[in-house]
């Protein structure tokens, strides 16, 4: 095995916080020059790509309890976003611009913030303490 | 449950293993070992086992939880 070609597992969701980001860019740049989001379905298959790319360290169990925490994370605001705050706004009635323009927030861009802040909470739980030391 | 203490700094020393060479050894990354030296991790019973055996000693004995 060629040592040399292994990537940081973190750098896999650095790269996908970024294609990501990235993709929200696009749509948001397609919607508004009223283009097809073409450009964004190939975001998606990107990030397909990362993470069936064999260029990244195994996953080991701390990683997978660390994913399983971010996606868990990830999940409940999704809901929240997506569910919870436009049904919210609709029995309250809430006419207010933000709240009109929250609940009609394309869920693809809920959809990839998903993707992003699941990627951004493994970062952060995965992220190797400041004060110990390392012997390499 | 008490807090993690291990022994894993100073049997890597002993057999002046680098924290690289474990985590090879043993099938995890390098931010694993990081994290159970630190007593930050608890390890699967699979995985203690594995740095037991690679140490020739037994769970226990790298492994111990503080229940002050």
């Amino acid at each position: 095995m060629n040592k040399a070609k292994v990537m940081n597992y973190r750098m896999k969701h650095v790269l996908i916080i970024l294609l990501a980001l990235w993709a929200i860019g696009m749509l948001i740049v397609a919607r508004f020059q009223k283009v097809s989001p073409g450009q964004a379905v190939f975001e998606f298959l990107t990030l397909g790509a990362v993470h069936i790319a064999d260029k990244f360290e195994k996953k080991d169990e701390l990683v997978l309890e660390n994913l399983r925490k971010a996606t868990s994370a990830a999940f409940v605001v999704f809901v929240i976003a997506v569910l919870a705050v436009p049904i919210f706004c609709r029995i309250a009635g809430i006419e207010t611009l933000i709240a009109q323009r929250w609940v009609d927030i394309p869920y693809i861009y809920c959809a990839f913030g998903a993707v992003i802040l699941r990627s951004a909470v493994f970062l952060i739980l995965d992220r190797t303490p400041k004060n110990c030391v390392e012997d390499e | 449950m008490g807090e993690l203490k291990t022994k894993l700094k100073e049997y890597r020393a002993k057999y002046d293993m680098k924290q690289g060479e474990l985590a090879e050894k043993v099938g995890v990354r390098r931010e694993t070992i990081i994290r159970l030296e630190k007593g930050q991790y608890n390890p699967s019973l699979k995985l203690a086992m594995d740095i037991a055996k690679l140490f020739g000693t037994t769970v226990e004995e790298i492994f111990s939880f503080d229940d002050d």
